[in-house]
Order: C-alpha cells, then sequence, then structure tokens
C-alpha cells in the first residue's frame, strides 16, 4: 500500500465512529422499518396487506395533505425568503434592525410557535378573530374545514420557517458580482429584467439548496400539525404517529412511515433535478 | 415606490412581531385577560407574573426541565466528542472521500424522524435506554451530529495546517498535537457546536414523543398539556421553553462567524 | 560525513510527479539551499524531508539512518516554516519550551535551555509575552530560539524571510549564517530568492520538473548552467542562448553567453539595437541579428536603430537545452 493510502486509513479511523453511529442510529432503524412495512404481523412472506389497510384509513389524503402543505410552506418561505433578503440587500432605511427581527421567529421552539398559533387562531374567539372584529369583519372558525387548516398551519409554519430562506438568499445574493447588474444597468435593463435575467439564475442554487433543507423539514413537520389540529385533516406524519399509539398492530404506521420516506426521497430528486444538480 | 416599500415593510413587521408580541401578552398578562376570555385583550391591560408561578410551582414541569437539560447537555457533549474526530478525518481525508462522507452524514438529515424513531423506541424497550436522557440523547444526536460535523470542519479548515506540523516536528504525536494545538484553536468552533447541538436537542419534539413519553422533556410536557386543554399551563411551559434558547442566540452571536458555517463548503 | 541523502525520491499529486526521482546527498554542517521558482514543490520537498509527507517511493536516510518510515517526532529535526507558525495560544517562553515539553524534559531543565537560548537570540525581555504582541523580527527569532533549543540534528527553513521586509531581511540573513556556523548544524533552506540563496548558500540545489537541474555554489551555477533553463533561470539578466550558426560557430545548436562575456573594442559581428534599459548601475541592450535577440552589457545608452559591433569573449555549447561541452 502507498504512503498515501496509508495514512488515508489512519484518518478515516477517525470518522469511523460518528459512520457506526449514523449506521446504528438512523441507517438501520430505516431499513428495519421499510422491512417490517412490507410484512404482517402474522404471515413471513412480503405482502401490501399494510398498504391496501391505509388507503381505507385515510392514505390518500394524508398524501394530498402533505403534499399541500409542502407546496404551500416553501412557496411562502420562498416569497418572504426572497423579499426580505432583497430589502435587506438594497439597504432600505433600518435593514440592520430588519435582518435581526427577521431572525428572531426561528429563535422560537416549534412546541411554543404550535402553541403561540393556537391562541391566535381558535374555533371561536381568539387573537386573530379579537383583530378582525375590532376591523369590523366576520369572525372565523378557523378549523371548520380542511383548506383553512392546512392554511393555519402552513402560516404557523412559515412564519418560524423563512428564516433560512433569507439566510441562504442573502449568501446567494452575496455570491453576485456587482457588476453584472452595473453592465446590465448600461445596457438599459431595468429592475424587473434584472432580477429575471441575473438574480434569479445566480441564485438558483441557493434557492434549490434551500428547497431540499427545508423541504425535508416539511415532509417532517410533525409537533406543529399535532399541536394544532391534531390527528384530522392528517399528514403523512401525524397519521403514521395515530396509528403508533391507538392502534394494536403497529405495522400500520411502519407502512405510512415507509410512504413518507418515499415521498421526500422523490421530492429530492426532484429538486436536484430541476436545480440542474446543484447542490454545490 | 418607496412608498409602496414602506407600506409592504411595516406590514411585514408586524407580521414578524405580531406572533411574538401574543406570546407576551399570555405569558404575562393575567389570564382573566387573555386566554380565559372569548377575545382577549390585544394590549397588555395588566402584568403579572403569577403565570410563570403557576409554571413554577407544577412539579411536572420542573422535572420536565430537569429531563430536558440532562438530554440536551449529554446531546451536546456527544455532538463535540464525535463531531471533533470525525471533523478532524474529514479535514485531512482527500476532498472526493470527504464529499461522499459529508454526503452521507446529511444523508441522515433526510430520514423523517418519526420513521427512524418508531424502530428505534421499540429496540430502545428492548435494551433499557427507553424513556432514558441517554437513549433520547443518542436519538437525538442524528440531528445534532451532521451540523457539529460541518461547523467543526469549517474551523479546523481554517486554522494554518503549519501549526499542526509544527507541533509533529516539534515532537508531538497525533493525539498530543491535537489536543494542545488544534483543540485549543478551535475553541470557538468547539463551543458553538456545543450550544447549537444543546438548542437542537431542547427545543426537540418528535424523537422525544416516542422515546421518553412517561417522563417527558419540556415540549412533550407542553403538548401534552394542550391535549388536557391546560391551554394555560401549556403557555407558561412555553416561556421557559423559550427563555434559554433567546439567551443562548444572543450568546451565540459571538460564536457565529462565516468561517465556521462555510466551513465544508471551502475547497 | 553525510547528513542527509534523498535516493530516489517520488511524490505525485494526481498525476503529476511534483518531485521526480530525486536524489541528493547534503553534508554535515552545510547550508544547502534549495532554489526555484514558486510552486515547483520546494516546499514539499521540504516536507517530504521532515516526514509530514511520505514519499511514494524512494529512501530518505539522516545520519545513515533509514527514517523514510518515521514520523516526523521521530526524526531529529526542527523546522521553521514561512508564517512561523508560532501557537497563538502559548506565551514566547512556551513556545520555546514546547519541544522540550515533547521530549519529557524536567522543569528546572526546560527553563535552563530556553533562558539560555532566549539570552543568544536577544529576547529574554519579550518571554512572558503572548507570541501574538510581538513584532514580525521577534517573532522569527522565537521561531529559530524553538527550533535551537532541542539541539536537533537537521534544521529545516521553508521561506522564512518572504514574510520580512527588506530593511529587516538583511539583519536576518546575517543572524541566520551566524547561527549556523555558531551551532555547527546543517541548514536544509527553501526560497525562491536569489539574492538570499547567493548571500548564505554553501551550495544551492535548483529545483525544476521535480529534480534537481544542478546544484553549486553560486558562483559555479552562474558561471557555468548545465542547461539552458538554469542559465535563464540564475542572474539578474538572463543568460542569451542564441544559434550557433548566427555568430558563424559551426555547431547544431545553440551558444550561451551571458551578456557582460562581450567585448565592445573587438568589433567582429554586428548589431541593430531594439531598446535599451538601465539594471542597476550598467546599460543593458536588447539587439538583433538575422533573425536572433539577445542582450548585451553596454558601456552607454544606445538609441534604438543603432548599431552596435562587439565579440563574445566565452560561450557554451548547448544542445537541446543542455551543455554540451566547454569553450
Amino acid at each position: 500500500m502507498s504512503a498515501i493510502k496509508r495514512e488515508n486509513v489512519s484518518f478515516f479511523l477517525f470518522i469511523l465512529p460518528a459512520l457506526i453511529y449514523v449506521t446504528v442510529f438512523s441507517f438501520y432503524p430505516a431499513a428495519e422499518v421499510v422491512w417490517l412495512s412490507f410484512h404482517s404481523p402474522v404471515s413471513n412472506s412480503l405482502t401490501l396487506s399494510n398498504f391496501k389497510a391505509l388507503i381505507y384509513f385515510g392514505l390518500p389524503q394524508a398524501i394530498l395533505y402533505t403534499v399541500i402543505v409542502v407546496v404551500g410552506a416553501l412557496s411562502f418561505q420562498l416569497f418572504l425568503g426572497m423579499g426580505v433578503a432583497s430589502l435587506i440587500v438594497s439597504k432600505v432605511k433600518g435593514y440592520r434592525a430588519l435582518y435581526i427581527l427577521a431572525l428572531l421567529p426561528y429563535g422560537i421552539a416549534t412546541v411554543v410557535n404550535a402553541v403561540d398559533f393556537s391562541f391566535i387562531f381558535q374555533p371561536t374567539g381568539g387573537f386573530a378573530n379579537g383583530i378582525l372584529k375590532a376591523i369590523g369583519l366576520p369572525t372565523v372558525n378557523w378549523y371548520s374545514g380542511t383548506p383553512l387548516e392546512l392554511f393555519i398551519v402552513i402560516l404557523a409554519d412559515s412564519w418560524r420557517n423563512f428564516p433560512v430562506f433569507m439566510l441562504l438568499m442573502l449568501a446567494g445574493y452575496a455570491s453576485i458580482p456587482r457588476e453584472l447588474y452595473e453592465a446590465a444597468s448600461v445596457d438599459g435593463a431595468g429592475v424587473v429584467r434584472r432580477f429575471f435575467e441575473i438574480t434569479l439564475p445566480n441564485l438558483k442554487k441557493y434557492i434549490a439548496i434551500a428547497l431540499i433543507i427545508r423541504g425535508i423539514s416539511e415532509f417532517n413537520i410533525f409537533a406543529l400539525p399535532l399541536i394544532l389540529i391534531g390527528y384530522s385533516p392528517p399528514l403523512l406524519t401525524t397519521l403514521t404517529y395515530e396509528f403508533y399509539s391507538t392502534t394494536v398492530t403497529k405495522y400500520y404506521s411502519y407502512a405510512a412511515a415507509t410512504i413518507l420516506l418515499a415521498f421526500i426521497i422523490v421530492f429530492i430528486v426532484i429538486v436536484l433535478k430541476l436545480g440542474g444538480g446543484g447542490r454545490r | 415606490m418607496n412608498k409602496i416599500i414602506y407600506i409592504i415593510l411595516v406590514i411585514f413587521i408586524i407580521f414578524l412581531i405580531y406572533p411574538i408580541y401574543v406570546l407576551f401578552l399570555v405569558s404575562f398578562v393575567p389570564a382573566i385577560f387573555t386566554v380565559d376570555r372569548l377575545y382577549p385583550y390585544q394590549f397588555p391591560v395588566a402584568l403579572t407574573l403569577s403565570n410563570l408561578e403557576l409554571a413554577l410551582s407544577n412539579p411536572q414541569m420542573i422535572h420536565a426541565v430537569y429531563k430536558s437539560l440532562e438530554t440536551a447537555t449529554l446531546v451536546g457533549i456527544i455532538a463535540v466528542s464525535l463531531g471533533i474526530p470525525t471533523a478532524y478525518g474529514l479535514s485531512k481525508l482527500p476532498e472526493k472521500i470527504a464529499y461522499a462522507i459529508t454526503t452521507i452524514l446529511f444523508t441522515v438529515n433526510m430520514m423523517p424522524s418519526i420513521v427512524i424513531a418508531i424502530p428505534i423506541a421499540a429496540d430502545f424497550i428492548k435494551i433499557g435506554l427507553f424513556d432514558t436522557a441517554l437513549g433520547l440523547a443518542l436519538a437525538q444526536e442524528l440531528i445534532a451530529l451532521p451540523l457539529t460535523s460541518f461547523i467543526l470542519l469549517g474551523t479546523f479548515q481554517s486554522i494554518p495546517p503549519e501549526l499542526e506540523y509544527q507541533a509533529r516536528v516539534d515532537g508531538a504525536g497525533l493525539f498530543r498535537s491535537i489536543f494542545e494545538v488544534l483543540i485549543p484553536l478551535a475553541r470557538e468552533g468547539i463551543i458553538a457546536s456545543f450550544l447549537l447541538s444543546w438548542m437542537l436537542s431542547w427545543d426537540e419534539f418528535t424523537f422525544a414523543v416516542l422515546i421518553s413519553p412517561i417522563r417527558p422533556t419540556l415540549p412533550v410536557l407542553i403538548y401534552l398539556y394542550t391535549t388536557r386543554g391546560n391551554i394555560l399551563e401549556a403557555a407558561a411551559f412555553s416561556l421557559f421553553l423559550t427563555i434559554p434558547v433567546l439567551i443562548l442566540t444572543v450568546f451565540l452571536q459571538k460564536y457565529l462567524r462565516g468561517e465556521y458555517l462555510g466551513g465544508g463548503l471551502k475547497g | 560525513m553525510i547528513k542527509l541523502e534523498l535516493d530516489s525520491i517520488t511524490k505525485r499529486y494526481g498525476k503529476r510527479a511534483v518531485i521526480n526521482e530525486l536524489s541528493v546527498k547534503i553534508m554535515d554542517n552545510e547550508f544547502f539551499v534549495i532554489l526555484g521558482p514558486s510552486g515547483e514543490g520546494k516546499s514539499t520537498l521540504l516536507r517530504l524531508i521532515a516526514g509530514i509527507e511520505k514519499p511514494d517511493s524512494g529512501k530518505i536516510y539522516i545520519d545513515g539512518k533509514d527514517v523514510t518510515e518515521l514520523p516526523p517526532n521521530k526524526r531529529n529535526i526542527a523546522m521553521v516554516f514561512q508564517n512561523y507558525a508560532l501557537y497563538p495560544n502559548k506565551n514566547v517562553f512556551e513556545n520555546i519550551a514546547f519541544p522540550l515539553k515533547m521530549m519529557k524534559l524536567s522543569k528546572e531543565e526546560i527553563n535552563k535551555r530556553v533562558n539560555e537560548i532566549a539570552e543568544r537570540l536577544g529576547i529574554k525581555e519579550i518571554l512572558d509575552k503572548p507570541v501574538t504582541k510581538i513584532s514580525g523580527g521577534q517573532q522569527q527569532r522565537v521561531a529559530l530560539a524553538r527550533a535551537l533549543v532541542r539541539d536537533p540534528s537537521l534544521f529545516l527553513l521553508d521561506e522564512p524571510l518572504s514574510n520580512i521586509d527588506p530593511r529587516t531581511r538583511f539583519s536576518a540573513i546575517k543572524l541566520l549564517k551566524s547561527i549556523q556556523k555558531e551551532y555547527k548544524k546543517t541548514f536544509i533552506y527553501v526560497t525562491h530568492n536569489h539574492a538570499e540563496a547567493a548571500t548564505l548558500a554553501d551550495r544551492i540545489g535548483v529545483l525544476h520538473e521535480g529534480k534537481f537541474e544542478q546544484i553549486g555554489n553560486y558562483n559555479e551555477l552562474y558561471e557555468r548552467p548545465l542547461t539552458k533553463w538554469i542559465g535563464e533561470f540564475i542572474g539578474d539578466v538572463p543568460m542569451n542562448f542564441v544559434n550557433a550558426k548566427v555568430f558563424k560557430i559551426d555547431f547544431e545548436g545553440e551558444i550561451g553567453f551571458r551578456p557582460e562575456w562581450v567585448n565592445l573594442d573587438d568589433k567582429v559581428f554586428e548589431c541593430e539595437v531594439e531598446s535599451s534599459e538601465i539594471i542597476g548601475d550598467s546599460y543593458y541592450v536588447s539587439c538583433r541579428m538575422e533573425t536572433e535577440n539577445f542582450v548585451i552589457r553596454a558601456d552607454r545608452k544606445y538609441d534604438i536603430g543603432e548599431k552596435l559591433k562587439f565579440s563574445i569573449t566565452k560561450y557554451y555549447k548547448y544542445i537541446n537545452g543542455k551543455l554540451a561541452s566547454n569553450f
């Protein structure tokens, strides 16, 4: 073995503990779940019975609502994050204070966030309805239908998490050389044109990173919907937990979990393809 | 045009601050004016510490705080103990291998917590780690470790390699040079990693609710109280959940510098 | 006595052989300078000698012992890096004491040795200061003290004077040279600065394409370059290499001659002046004959287009860039 290879092996030993840990606590349990989801407690052969049962217990709705929440939250957070970043970058008056303020929501724990927004949005009364009443608008029962319930989940989640987008957009803006904008101005491009022709393409990589990081978290949101809307309307995570804690067999929850994992993998692949493999 | 921007700015700032303001109201205004009313007062008509007292006098909450503290500290310690050798190894390996391993570590972040928590909970029952701080810490470590490795990698990369060479030439063996030279110089990155991991654990819910439901951590306790309809206590406990994080975030500002965060993205 | 021997050392980065079957013998008490353009592998070579990097093939012997497989802390060498690599979290005393601490010497012994060396290098007053708060010149002396305090077999220095301003550099060079002679140490010194090399070296190894293209003192390199590359590399003004036929020399190759190896009174050849400039206190004229250009050291300023008559007093023959024979 050449000297270099020998050196590499010894450095590899430093990484080994972390790799072992990750395999034991992450890859192995995940494999376990997927494996079990294709089995039933009675037979030893591969079966799709868990998945079939799930379809009757709300799987299609859970999938639909999860996708709605993910798309809605990501869009909203992208919009907010990009918007605030643009404001900060354009050095609007008080932009430094704006930056610090905009970071605050991320410091709020998800559980606290959920409790907080459950005070704001209540079926009757509550802070939000208080404001509506004060300005003469009719009050809303925020839990009176799936669209509204999904809305408040998206709102609460985006309020708390958009700073991640903002930070990544700021990093992206910092990476665009000013000369590009100056040259474009000289060539006669207006604000909107410059945004679409210069800003957006250069930001693509960062948007992709943000979408992947936040997207995975969005598929995973659990505490927020659990506290805010409970088991219904179901999301894949809350559905999984519902089965885990209420049904006799845990195998349904394994199936739901497997489906969730599958969606996340598909999502990442899609974003990577669209972002042109721009992960670095 | 500027006027429109300012209006948008004002609306946005209200949007940012309002939920925090509500939190403040519910925590420090007597309950009769807030959660016990159909339409709570939007302004602080009176201030009180009685909500805090309510929380502090609740033994369940005290226990939950201890559990959270224990767990978070363990997560911080394990994160640094595992993160330092990992980051050191990554900083020495050829770029392609380091990149591949970093990707593996971040893949871990991709696994939904709920997917992992379920089998882990079952396995923990078998080996006696169920409902323990150590068990929970080991699970929560999955969130902390990739980030910690990334930050520490950046930290190590920002230390000139000559310092380690010098220590080796001066007679220090591999471990001696790491402990005497690298780690003291990486102090800030290490502290930042510990604090971030601590905060991640403190806030964590999914693993906590599945692995440690009987003697819960604070986030789980809050959830349990909301399911029972005790939203006032839930709000009071939330205050205790939030305050350490706010303090630590301010503290962390000092340590969060671009060099560390941009870490693994450098060459 | 041979202090260091490198036997056919090769080091590759990817496909590129940065060091390519390099062999050399460096003697006891020698001040040996490794000279070469930046980025050519001089620092790599030093790191290989130190043991910080391992060669892909070849052997390294220090004091006759095969150290190729030994880690740096077992080779009994000292090294000074370009940026001095002083431990920032320790003060001056602790920095100098560090190698002694690694040797597990007693506190009294460490104290004694550190103070001795600090005295010799004139840094006794700053022993308790943090290393981040002392001047560049002082830092350099601390780095030297740290290297000397162990009494090592071999001294490696990697461009230690690059970061010093020219005024301090002169006294730094004097210090290095006197330390080397006084302590009777073998110094291996890497630099890209020709003046440093010329002043300090007993012998210079010019590193090019992974090998020492020529080894000798500065004079030898200057007066009799073994290759065209050396001729152009060494010297304030590059050596001229011109097709031999232009000077009516019957030889299939080039002749090399330095700008000052001409006689302006002996008007054998004539060339046309294309440009003229002053370097130092002499005039150098770029002159053209047939299709060839070369530089001649002149006695006065020449105008563009003027004709200059000269003869060549000394030259060497080169085939394919290599020295063919003497004149």
